[in-house]
């Protein structure tokens, strides 16, 4: 039996030279997700602006205790996860054109294990931020206050066990960023901000496509 | 005689005492058991009660996992057995 590791990450060149405009065509290098491009394209900003902006990570070293964790619990259509990943140095441009390939090591659902960066892999939603809300607890069981556990999620209901606890908690260094693309039948009445504050959390309501707008909510002291 | 519960309580509590990184998971049920045994007092931060969220329980003890720790989930049969396989 073969052990896969995740080799494509430990000798990157420098890819500093990526801009938010290159990410379109980064994701034009994977093919075939049409049943899931439109998620995907819901997540880009969001997911560019916390690593351009927001992550405190090395990509050489995916394991660093004091690195930002992301938890993408959204993992439908990944293809933007990717090419931010492939922009941010983790992965390469040939990574992504052999995206969902049979060899490839990136999935159309994808498997932590073999993706540098990735904290969780997930095909059923909505047990991301379950998760975070562990990992923020041993970090501050540990003595660890420098590291946030951020958690992209959709707006599935099975979160709200989470989000209470959270709040009860008092997990400051948890952050959870909910993008509502409308697709969940039934709707949030009063909105999905108003049951995050019921529970404890500090809120903000912003525009997905607004990079300045995301980086300050996600920066605001609380 | 001793149950298998009174059993779980003192060796689980021993567990926490001797071993920095387990830590034991609940929701509800068996919180008082370990209250009265004194193990919650004595780890107030390892062990960890989240209320009847089964769901959640799962998650959080991931979570632990992933940042080092051992967590020891405990609660009715069905729980811990079916909710992992999520």
């Amino acid at each position: 039996m073969s052990t896969e590791t995740k080799t494509t990450g430990e000798t990157r060149p420098d890819t500093a030279g990526y801009v938010y405009e290159d990410l379109s065509r980064l994701m034009t290098l994977m093919t075939g997700d049409e049943k899931h491009s439109f998620s995907a394209t819901s997540t880009l900003d969001v997911v560019w602006t916390l690593y351009d902006r927001v992550m405190r990570f090395d990509a050489t070293k995916s394991d660093d205790p004091n690195r930002y964790r992301f938890l993408l619990s959204k993992w439908h259509g990944p293809m933007a996860y990717y090419a931010v990943l492939a922009a941010k140095g983790f992965l390469d441009e040939e990574d992504l054109q052999n995206w969902a390939l049979y060899d490839s090591n990136l999935g159309q659902h994808p498997d932590a294990t073999l993706i540098p960066g990735a904290e969780i892999g997930s095909g059923s939603l909505g047990h991301g931020l379950g998760i975070g809300v562990g990992m923020a607890a041993a970090l501050r069981l540990k003595g660890q206050p420098a590291p946030r556990v951020v958690c992209l999620l959709g707006d599935e209901g099975s979160n709200y066990e989470a989000l209470s606890v959270a709040g009860r908690m008092g997990l400051g260094r948890l952050t959870a960023i909910v993008i509502d693309n409308q697709s969940a039948s039934r709707g949030w009445p009063g909105g999905i901000a108003e049951r995050f504050r019921t529970e404890g959390w500090s809120t903000a309501t912003v525009d997905g496509r607004d990079h300045d707008a995301i980086e300050a909510a996600l920066t605001v002291p609380h | 005689m001793t149950t298998m519960r009174d059993r779980f309580t003192r060796v689980a509590g021993q567990l926490l005492d001797e071993t920095q990184n387990v830590a034991l998971v609940l929701a509800d049920i068996g919180s008082s058991q370990f209250e009265a045994a004194g193990v919650t007092a004595r780890h107030p931060d390892r062990v960890i009660n989240v209320g009847i969220r089964e769901q959640l329980m799962i998650g959080f003890a991931a979570g632990l996992a992933k940042e080092g720790l051992r967590p020891i989930v405990h609660t009715y049969t069905p729980f811990p057995v079916e909710r992992p396989f999520e």
